[in-house]
């Protein structure tokens, strides 16, 4: 009961951010300088005008912005300025499930070998295996994406040719490694530390000392008593993570040339296709307060303290 | 009887930054079948280390050598499986903090079974059968219900009852109870220690006792080993110890139990007779609401009142004393005169100013006027500040004016008013004790020379002897200042020796209030004599006669 209203809560409380979102995003977009329709050859005056009004570029801005949520309300996030003949639904659609299926790979990855690698560290706590864990680990979150994925390109396919440098191949597994990899590397060093960090508080808390006192195998403690608190969080982490990750795989899409959402994202803004970059904006707010919102019903059936205070 | 334990030169080591540290040193005793030993000691004395070499419990970068046999079995050098075969099984052991001694993210079930699934073969079905019985049996209410909650929903004592509950479940031949109500209020002391003295007897069992508290001892222990710096100093039947205490540490700890202790019927004369009643603080039905997190979304409000309608006011010149159990109030009224808290309704009136009617100016200039000292001096000191930066800090905001080499100069004043040197000028909190804490705290209180200090549970976290330092510290500060102090305590000992003047509070409420030597032996209400009698004196004699009229009464 409480969580479900805890849930209602939080989609009300998500409709104010999105629109500020939405208006933040439509008028930074409307301040760049140029428009769609600035090419290099100019177009014909009439040509640009009658564009213009098919867009309804010449009403005023509170006006096109009324109209764009109004549309937005409908599920219709309008036709693409360069694209032409593809509405920006279409393009999301289109883009959407290779990004998706580069950052769900990607944060699997992470969470999977960080938790993993944090744990073993923890376990192992000051020997040597904790120390090098912990340097690759602070290696993987201070080199940033752009910086990892030619290094990885570099090794891996120019020195020893063993996976494409770039291109989807309709998804093909050899040609998802490296930008799963790239995209991964940082979330999973950070993980890693979190969970070290975490694990070690837990084990050295009272009531692990009590477990012991009980004479539990250390199996017993580290499944039944530790693991719990250890992934909170972890869990919390989540959230930030999917946006980190969105926002990187717009960067790697860039550099292996995925067709996903993030290039349309690069090059609708260079573009300045209003529509696309809205619709993009739109639609990765919603996913990322929608990932917010699953991590923390997550977090409230893990802690029963948080269910209880709900 | 033959013995159930019995080490034989103990030694306990760490290693820490390349130093040995030599926590337990040669430590030889026995201990018999059905029969409560006492280990008692200041912290650092090697108490709880001795117990947790036994238990094989001691951090990784502890080791013991020596011998102690359990049931004719060498515990010292076994394996970690072969140890868990015994710990739980036939050594059980609590904890000092119930609240985190428990997983709270766990069912209360689910701990419970966790011990009978490791050490016996019973079916799922006997599992939970077995541990409601024995929540049961430890006087906890509506056991099945609390076998499917948590811990967190349960106050102190019910914890530790659940911690004793599964102590039991396996049946164990030894209880080791390390400070096992040093984090409870008197009453709830009172009871869980009649409730191990209980289960000793029904389930024939022998107790170690860990404990810093003389009270405790001489209430629950036939058997005492006294110990200082990790070395045995003293050991022999509790009666013994008492009433005929051999070792000059024995004679010390007992000397310092009895200057601040109830039962001391000589009064103290040195009383203020204040002839100008000039009260610097008064309330006048102060109420203070909070809001709880409701249940459903159409429930009624849910208000728990922290203070409901109190009238008080503190004399110019005296130190006030307000006792109360956890939950009581007290540090809420304390927050409420400070300013930090808001009144729900009612007035306070701080150096004749409304508290309600002035603005965040003027209540600045009464901080000034009023301090306080916290009762966790670790964690109300900033860890990334200096003692200097600290002590710095009030004069910032309260003189920003003040010259640098004045400032200075006041800082080193105060830091040598409270008993340290410039010396520790440089250091962090992390980086001195307990009580060099605790002084640093009362030197930040005196910064802007404040009229009016405020003591919540200043002394409460500390050792005895240190606790006796700070005390004199305070009344000797408060005498030199002429400072009028509120001083906030559970522990009705230090009330009775330093406080002119009692409040005792309930829920929320004042239950009696009047001068301390009136109220302390003519307490006029039931709730004030049940408070009085439930706290353990340095006396096993008069401990028995309490032992025995309380189990009468039941």
């Amino acid at each position: 009961m409480s969580n479900f209203r805890f849930v209602i809560g939080r989609f009300l409380g998500a409709i104010p951010t999105l629109l500020i979102l939405i208006c933040l995003a439509f008028f930074l977009v409307k301040a760049a300088p140029g428009g769609p329709f600035d090419f290099e050859r100019s177009l014909p005056e009439e040509v640009e005008a009658n564009l213009r009004a098919a867009y309804n570029l010449d009403d005023p801005v509170y006006l096109q912005l009324a109209k764009y949520i109004g549309d937005l309300l409908q599920g219709d996030f309008g036709p693409s300025f360069q694209y032409r003949d593809y509405t920006v639904t279409e393009l999301i659609s289109t883009g959407f499930p290779v990004s998706l299926r580069l950052g769900f790979a990607a944060i699997l990855l992470a969470l999977f070998f960080g938790s993993l690698i944090g744990s073993v560290a923890a376990l192992n706590q000051n020997s040597k295996l904790d120390y090098g864990v912990m340097f690759f680990g602070m290696i993987g979150i201070s080199i940033p994406n752009f910086v990892m994925a030619p290094l990885l390109v570099l090794f891996f396919s120019i020195g020893l040719k063993a996976l494409p440098a770039g291109g989807y191949n309709g998804g093909d597994f050899y040609h998802m490694i490296l930008p799963v990899v790239s995209l991964a590397l940082p979330q999973m060093a950070y993980i890693a530390r979190l969970t070290r960090g975490s694990m070690i508080e837990v084990l050295s808390s009272n009531f692990v000392r009590t477990a012991k006192a009980q004479g539990l195998s250390t199996k017993t403690i580290l499944f039944s008593h530790v693991l719990k608190p250890t992934f909170l969080p972890v869990v919390s982490y989540l959230g930030p993570a999917t946006a980190a990750i969105i926002t990187g795989s717009v960067v790697v899409e860039q550099i292996f040339g995925l067709p996903g959402l993030g290039r349309y994202f690069v090059q609708g803004a260079l573009n300045r296709d209003y529509t696309l970059v809205m619709g993009v904006v739109v639609f990765y707010g919603c996913l990322i307060i929608l990932f917010n919102l699953i991590v923390d019903t997550l977090y409230g059936f893990i802690d029963p303290r948080i269910k209880q205070n709900r | 009887m033959t013995d159930l334990l019995k080490t034989k030169n103990l030694n306990v080591r760490f290693k820490s930054r390349g130093e040995s540290i030599h926590a337990v040193k040669d430590l030889s005793f026995r201990l018999s079948g059905d029969e409560v030993l006492g280990i008692v000691g200041e912290s650092g004395s090697g108490k709880s280390q001795t117990v947790l070499s036994i238990m094989g419990l001691l951090e990784s970068n502890g080791s013991a050598s020596g011998s102690a046999i359990f049931a004719d079995k060498e515990l010292i050098g076994l394996s970690n499986s072969e140890l868990n075969q015994i710990r739980g099984n036939e050594i059980a052991m609590i904890f000092q903090d119930p609240m985190s001694s428990l997983n709270p993210y766990i069912t209360i079930g689910k701990q419970m079974s966790g011990v009978l699934k490791r050490h016996t073969k019973m079916s799922k079905h006997e599992i939970k059968e077995r541990c409601i019985e024995m929540l049961d049996s430890v006087g906890i209410s509506k056991p099945h219900e609390r076998y499917d909650g948590y811990s967190f929903e349960l106050s102190g004592g019910m914890r530790q009852r659940v911690m004793i509950a599964s102590a039991l479940l396996t049946n164990p031949k030894l209880l080791i109870a390390d400070e096992p109500t040093t984090a409870l209020d008197v009453t709830v002391q009172e009871k869980i220690l009649d409730l191990i003295l209980d289960v000793k007897d029904r389930f024939k069992k022998s107790v170690i006792m860990i404990t810093h508290d003389l009270g405790v001892v001489a209430r629950t222990c036939d058997r005492v080993l006294v110990m200082k710096d990790g070395e045995l100093q003293e050991s022999g039947d509790t009666e013994a110890i008492f009433y005929s205490p051999n070792a000059a540490y024995t004679k010390e700890l007992l000397e310092k139990s009895k200057e601040i202790n109830l039962d001391d019927q000589q009064k103290y004369t040195e009383r203020q007779e204040t002839s100008i009643k000039n009260s610097l603080v008064k309330s006048s039905k102060a109420k203070v609401s909070f809001m709880l997190p409701k249940k459903t979304l159409f429930a009624a409000n849910n208000v728990l009142t922290a203070v409901n309608e109190i009238s008080m006011e503190a004399i110019d010149g005296e130190v006030l004393g307000i006792v109360g159990e956890s939950g009581s109030g007290k540090s809420t009224l304390a927050k409420t005169i400070l300013g930090l808290q808001k009144l729900t309704s009612g007035q306070v009136e701080v150096f004749g100013e409304k508290l309600t009617e002035i603005n965040k100016k003027e209540l600045k200039e009464i901080r000034k006027k009023m301090q306080v000292v916290f009762q966790d001096p670790f964690s109300s000191l900033n860890p990334r500040m200096t003692v200097f930066e600290i002590l710095k800090e009030p004069l910032d905001s309260f003189f920003p004016s003040m010259t640098k080499e004045s400032a200075q100069k006041d800082i080193e004043d105060s830091l040598m008013e409270v008993g340290l040197t410039s010396d520790y000028l440089g250091r962090y909190p992390h980086e001195l004790s307990g009580g060099q804490c605790q002084r640093v705290a009362i030197a930040r209180a005196l910064m802007p020379k404040p009229q009016l200090l405020i003591c919540d549970e200043a002394v409460s976290a500390l050792d005895a002897s240190i606790r006796g330092e700070i005390i004199d510290l305070l009344l000797r500060i408060k005498s030199e200042k002429k400072l009028t102090m509120i001083f906030i305590a559970h522990d009705l000992a230090v009330v009775r020796k330093i406080c002119d003047r009692v409040i005792v509070m309930q829920s929320g409420k004042i239950v009696e209030q009047g001068p301390t030597e009136k109220v302390f032996f003519e307490p006029e209400k039931e709730y004030t004599a049940n408070l009085l009698s439930a706290v353990p004196v340095p006396d096993p004699r008069k401990e028995k006669e309490k032992y025995i009229q309380r189990t009468q009464a039941d």
